[in-house]
């Protein structure tokens, strides 16, 4: 006997419930295989061991969740309750779907799920738990590839699509009485190897709108903060989360300056701005955010802005800010040495009023004077950065005297030479040695330009620091301002003596997000316009007395709890069904072998119906054959496979004499479909 | 309380099983017979000999003269047992059916003198013309094989077989039957009027003298014992009595119904499904079975709620229904 009659044996077992359920060992491999691809991503992470072990213990033991039992869903919360236990929250740390956390905690809940899938009894169905698990698997798999470590998942990929497409087949257990010879075999994963590769090379080709799309779903380059507001900001390939269209910020009375700062980076090392947003010194700025004098400047706007959503808490403001009230984001605290941030704790929606000055160069709280320890830390360039840089930099300001004139030098030199691009196409080493040495010139998106006019300046001698923040321009009706997730943006500030801390836009003006945007989808507008509303009423909720609110509410749910009585009362009357609308199963193989029956006469186009017998629908054809039957004796096979199967499946005769005879006619009846067309042609 | 056994003839436990061939030989020969009086309605005689074999009861209801009497008197003398009948008059007392005790004046004792119940194969011709008194004096024995008179319980001999003939309900002078008692027969045959051969083939085959004078018995009554014995070890898979909990549960379901299948019907079905396999040679029960069966042994028992009623609904259709929509296992 061949394998392939042992594998249908098994097969058939776990669908006679006359042994413990096993998953398929294709499977298994499959989800091992994601597991390590989700190691080589996030990490060692001992759940990961332990539910793998779970799954490897589910061979040797012997015990099984029953089908119908809710034990299964208690298992289920003990699993998420450890994992959530495994997988704290940490403060710093921003919430969501996009961060690392949720990621390893999709991908742990994946494993666990698959476990608890390998130890399930489903004696109606116990292929489901295959397929599921299957899924899941997948979904590991996809999660991990979500990385841009991929050197080894482009050796995986092909490997785990190996033993998915098996693990398939072992689902549709179709195949698994074909007798494929050894060569065949081969053949078939030589051909499943060579698909994986495609698709590898296909997925690598689209990489980029493939990242863009699943970053918005998960975006772990960014754990913490919102498209480029990283805590420490790394020079990728691609200017993150650029598309989506989700409002930050509702500026009233906006001032004149499109540039809200939010964070100012000093140190750059190798791709990476910091120092991190969370090493930096804090300080409570109960008074330090309204400077004595502020309120007495001439000619001054206040500006109030209102914080929608946000994963971090930043307070943007312009760099000319002359006083921050904090309106209701309480607990705020910032990092004055560092250029900000400021940020709260106060989770959004909240609102702050800026007091902003007519003049565009206005050192206010933000500018802080440069003392020497801050001068050093903006003129500091690291140490391995290619000389060829600083020549650069010489070169391009050689003509330039004043600190002002270097700053119009390196940006007319960067928007000569370089043109934006949403993606840059890194070729190694450090990305801004690639960016600014590479010949042809790279196009590039705003956080390179920023970058390179930061350090370029810096090989010339003037201080200067990078910025991110938001570019605020979209108008939103008379006199307010609409900022949102995708005008995130990157730019420098540099120090002249004499005037102060100013603003260098150094990213080509098609670059900046005003230039970039689109339309905004009608359904997003039409969600905004209810969130807006719902904001309304909320605040008008807010000026009821208790006792209103405490009415209203009760009559709701008096309303709701009756009715929801009304409708458990009509359901319990029309509850009187027999639970579980399968029919006790046959044996796997025997319905492999009724499937590919009825497949060759639905192909014929006269499918089994429902609601009749095999034979009472070939006595129907019998007396009205379609053309299609009338050659070959389609009605004589069908009633000799149903004599055997009716024995078979009814009479418990399932011998290898009855398994041979249907085999042959399913054959027989396959072949003559595939026939067909020959002797048509011949 | 006493119990009298009147069974003379005891179940032949002991004999070995008839083979399948045997079997098949059995129902063959009786199937002649019957065929020989009745022209033309093998479906109908094949419907009684499945009641036979699974111990049922058999209503067969159709307008006069259609034959259902001689039917049922044809299979009385195919079988060498006991066979009486009574002719439900609207005048027929309760005591005319099980029996009743009168008075000895030589010993000064009260005798027990059987009713006609007492028997192998009890023909109830126009059974739906005594009061409803009368017939719930039949419910009893037909559930369970035994009549209690006068506080005594009394078993009746095996096989006891009720074939019942009426005709249809609304018909002059007829008391619609209980549902307790159409729950009781196990099929309800309706013959129908004969084609034109069949009927030309029956005008001469009676011209000199009618062909059920010359019926002999083919069957023993421990036979026919045996035969319902043998038809209980045929295998009836879970998916087959899945299917058929599912056909019951779907007209419990039915919004047309007043009353919809009682397991008591589905009991039946089952059982009629084994003999209809037997008789077909096989030892295991197909969905076709029960399928062929469901309307025969179901129909009768659905009591259509009165909007349906006159609506025009037919119980017939109302199990077609529940058939077109469950589906079959496979």
């Amino acid at each position: 006997m061949s394998s392939d009659t042992i594998i249908a044996r098994e097969g058939e077992d776990i669908a006679m419930g006359n042994s413990i359920p096993k998953m398929p060992w294709a499977v298994t491999i499959c989800t091992f295989i994601a597991a390590f691809a989700f190691y080589l991503t996030a990490g060692f992470q001992p759940l990961l061991l332990v539910f793998g072990a779970g799954i490897l213990a589910s061979y040797v033991s012997s015990a099984r969740l029953e089908g119908a039992t809710p034990l299964r869903w208690w298992v289920r919360l003990a699993l998420l309750a450890v994992i959530l236990a495994f997988n704290q929250t940490d403060p710093s740390v921003g919430e969501g779907v996009g961060n690392m956390r949720s990621r390893n905690i999709f991908a742990q809940f994946y494993l666990a799920e698959i476990m608890v899938q390998c130890w399930r009894n489903r004696p109606d169905d116990p292929h489901r738990s295959t397929l599921i698990a299957l899924t899941i698997a997948g979904l590991l798999f996809l999660t991990a590839s979500n990385t841009f470590q991929d050197e080894y998942i482009r050796y995986l990929t092909p490997v785990f699509i190996l033993f998915f497409v098996y693990g398939l087949f072992r689902y549709r257990n179709r195949r698994s009485d074909s007798r494929l010879t050894l060569a065949w075999q081969a053949v078939a994963v030589l051909t499943t190897l060579v698909i994986g590769f495609i698709s590898y090379r296909v997925i690598y080709a689209y990489k980029q709108p493939l990242t863009e799309f699943s970053n918005r779903f998960l975006m772990d380059r960014f754990p913490m903060m919102e498209v480029g507001m990283a805590t420490q900001p790394i020079l990728g390939e691609m200017f993150g989360l650029r598309g989506s269209a989700e409002r930050v910020l509702r500026i009233e009375n906006p001032s004149g300056n499109p540039h809200l700062r939010g964070m100012a980076f000093d140190f750059y090392y190798s791709g990476r701005w910091g120092p991190s947003f969370n090493d930096r010194p804090y300080r409570s700025a109960l008074q330090g955010l309204a400077p004595e004098g502020a309120d007495r400047i001439l000619g001054a706007e206040t500006v109030t802005i209102t914080r929608l959503v946000g994963r971090n808490s930043l307070l943007y403001a312009p760099l000319e800010t002359a006083a921050i009230d904090r309106g209701d984001a309480e607990d705020v605290e910032w990092s004055p040495d560092f250029g900000g941030p400021i940020r709260t704790r106060f989770r959004p929606p909240y609102e702050y009023i800026l007091t902003i000055p007519p003049q565009e160069n206005y050192q206010g709280l933000l500018a802080t004077r440069l003392n020497p320890e801050q001068r050093k830390r903006a003129l500091q360039i690291p140490e391995r950065l290619d000389p060829r840089i600083a020549q650069l930099a010489q070169q391009i300001t050689a003509q330039a005297k004043t600190p002002q004139a270097k700053i119009e030098a390196v940006i007319s030199y960067l928007l000569a030479n370089h043109r934006y691009s949403l993606y840059f196409r890194r070729s190694g080493g450090d990305p801004l040695e690639d960016f600014l040495l590479t010949e042809p010139k790279k196009d590039a998106h705003c956080e390179y330009f920023a970058s390179a006019a930061t350090i370029l300046l810096r090989c010339v001698g003037v201080p200067s620091r990078y910025i991110t923040g938001y570019y605020a321009h979209e108008s939103a009706g008379e006199n307010q301002v609409v900022v949102r997730q995708r005008d995130a943006h990157a730019w420098s500030e540099a120090w002249v003596e004499g005037v102060g801390w100013v603003t260098v836009e150094a990213t080509p003006g098609d670059g900046r997000p005003d230039a970039q945007d689109q339309e905004i989808e009608w359904w997003r507008n039409l969600i905004e316009k209810i969130q807006d509303a719902w904001k309304a009423f909320t605040d008008w909720l807010g000026e009821r007395t208790q006792e209103q609110i405490n009415v209203t509410v009760s009559v709701f749910l008096l309303g709701g709890v009756l009715y929801g009585a009304f409708i458990y009362a009509r359901k319990r009357r029309a509850i009187s069904t027999i639970p579980g609308f399968a029919y006790s199963s046959a044996s796997a193989h025997l319905a492999a072998l009724v499937a590919r029956f009825e497949a060759a006469f639905t192909k014929k186009g006269v499918p089994f119906p429902a609601h009749l017998t095999y034979s009472e629908h070939l006595d129907n054809l019998a007396k009205n054959t379609p053309e299609a039957l009338q050659t070959g004796n389609w009605i004589d096979a069908g009633r000799r496979f149903i004599r055997y199967y009716d024995a078979a499946r009814f009479g418990g005769q399932w011998d290898d004499a009855t398994r041979n005879a249907l085999e042959t006619i399913v054959q027989e009846l396959e072949q003559a479909e595939k026939s067909k067309p020959e002797t048509q042609a011949s | 309380m006493t119990v009298i056994t009147t069974a003379p003839t005891a179940p032949p436990y002991a004999r070995t099983p008839l083979s399948a061939m045997e079997f098949a030989e059995r129902v063959r020969a009786i199937e002649e017979n019957l065929s020989r009086v009745i022209k033309g309605k093998p479906e109908g005689i094949r419907l009684l000999l499945n009641a036979l074999l699974a111990g049922g009861h058999t209503l067969l209801e159709d307008v006069p003269g259609t034959g259902k009497t001689t039917l049922a008197k044809a299979l009385a003398r195919s079988i060498d047992g006991q066979f009486k009948r009574i002719q439900f008059t609207p005048d027929l007392l309760p005591a005319d059916v099980t029996g009743s005790s009168f008075y000895n004046p030589k010993d000064g004792s009260f005798t027990f003198r059987p009713g006609p119940i007492f028997t192998n194969v009890l023909l109830a011709d126009e059974i739906n013309r005594t009061s409803p008194r009368t017939q719930a004096a039949l419910l009893e024995v037909m559930s369970e094989g035994q009549v209690t008179v006068e506080g005594q319980q009394r078993i009746l001999p095996l096989p006891f077989l009720v074939v019942a003939t009426q005709n249809p309900s609304d018909y002059h002078g007829t008391y619609p039957l209980p549902e307790a008692q159409l729950d009781r027969f196990a099929v309800r045959i309706t013959l129908g009027y004969p084609t034109l051969e069949d009927e030309i083939e029956i005008l001469y085959s009676q011209n000199d003298r009618h062909p059920i004078d010359d019926l002999q018995p083919v069957l023993s009554t421990s036979e026919v014992v045996d035969l319902q014995e043998q038809v209980k070890s045929v295998r009836v898979d879970r998916a087959i009595a899945e299917y058929i909990l599912r056909l019951v549960d779907t007209t419990r379901n039915d919004t047309r119904l007043r009353v919809g299948i009682s397991p008591r019907g589905s009991l039946t079905l089952y059982r009629m499904a084994q003999a209809r396999a037997r008789m077909e040679s096989r030892d295991f029960v197909t969905p076709d079975d029960v399928r062929a069966l469901a309307i025969a042994v179901l129909a009768h028992r659905l009591q259509l709620d009165t909007k349906s009623r006159y609506g025009g609904a037919l119980p017939q259709q109302i199990i077609e229904d529940a058939l077109e929509k469950t589906p079959v296992p496979r």
